[in-house]
């Protein structure tokens, strides 16, 4: 018995990788409005949060979700007034 | 003193004001007295946020009624989880990761609702009949001999020793590209627990591998044709 090579191959690819950190979708989670906000303000997001940017390459849900919101904060930055906690 | 701006619409119209806020004075007014009015505001940022976030999947209007349903849930879910908030980022920001994660969580459960993991993943292509295929001109003797044993040593380690739960969730998620949350749903656990049960199958694959005197890319060189 045996499964498709497509379906193999991709298994195998990600053994290949099961040494990198485990980042989970929660992980990725709690810091992604900051990684958002950093790739927003033209910041090396990447850089400041490598583990974020590794989950979302990855994980196509994570992705998705945090291209939406980068969509989302574009169109409400006039909109969503913020004024900083200091010096205000 | 709180400064108020107009706000207009892309169309141009007028809406409303919104409040500046520092992130403070976003999570005291959601609590406080003016409750109520920081609630509408906060639902105006998130139905226009939601409405271009989910251009690419609802179409460019989007469909408005759907839109307010997932703020409406969002709204519940942000004003319970206020104490969560760090302050790491601006609260609009933080808002709208959530009510983001509220309607593609609802989209992906409406869209696989009706399709059963069991189903799908026993109907998969697997009898021991299925020629394994070779591209053409031909690859010499050794190669094929070699490919089609990495292909019998995978897929025996996957099922002899992967656990059930493993090898549904690798299937679904690779095969059928059923979402990590739908997945998840259908198996009675959440998207972190799954991340984390596919991080052990990868281990797990890697481990047998080495057991073989064998590394992935091995493997992978005899899949490359
Ligand atoms: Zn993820």
């Amino acid at each position: 018995m045996h499964y498709e090579r497509d379906f193999l191959k991709m298994v195998v690819l990600a053994a290949k990788n099961a040494d990198r950190p485990l980042v989970t979708c929660d992980d990725c989670w709690e810091q992604v409005d900051q990684f958002a906000e950093m790739t927003l303000a033209g910041k090396d997001a990447g850089a400041a949060l490598p583990l974020v940017k590794e989950h979302i390459e990855k994980c196509g849900e994570c992705s998705a979700e945090f291209n939406a919101l980068l969509d989302a904060l574009r169109a409400t930055a006039r909109l969503s007034l913020f004024k900083p906690d200091t010096g205000s | 003193m709180r400064s108020l701006r107009l706000l207009f619409t892309e169309e141009g119209q007028y809406t409303h004001q919104l409040s500046e806020r520092t992130n403070q004075e976003w999570v005291d007014a959601l609590q406080g007295p003016e409750r109520e009015q920081a609630i509408e505001e906060l639902r105006l940022v998130l139905v226009r946020g939601l409405r271009f976030g989910l251009k690419g999947i609802l179409g460019r209007k989007g469909a408005i009624e759907q839109i307010e349903d997932f703020v409406q849930d969002s709204l519940l879910r942000i004003l319970d989880n206020l104490d969560s908030f760090r302050g790491e980022s601006r609260f609009t920001t933080w808002a709208q990761k959530i009510a983001m994660r509220v309607a593609f969580s609802e989209l992906r459960r409406k869209q696989w609702e009706n399709v059963s993991l069991d189903q799908l993943v026993s109907s998969d292509p697997r009898d021991s009949s299925s020629p394994v295929t070779f591209p053409d001109p031909a690859p010499d003797p050794e190669h094929i001999a070699s490919g089609r044993m990495a292909v019998e040593l995978v897929s025996s380690i996957i099922d002899n020793e992967l656990t059930e739960l493993q090898q549904t969730a690798l299937k679904a998620i690779i095969i059928h590209r059923v979402p990590m949350d739908e997945v998840a749903r259908q198996l009675g656990t959440n998207r972190n627990a799954l991340y984390k049960l596919l991080h052990d199958a990868r281990k797990k694959v890697r481990t047998e591998l080495e057991k073989r005197g064998l590394t992935p890319d091995d493997i992978l060189a005899e899949f490359e044709d």
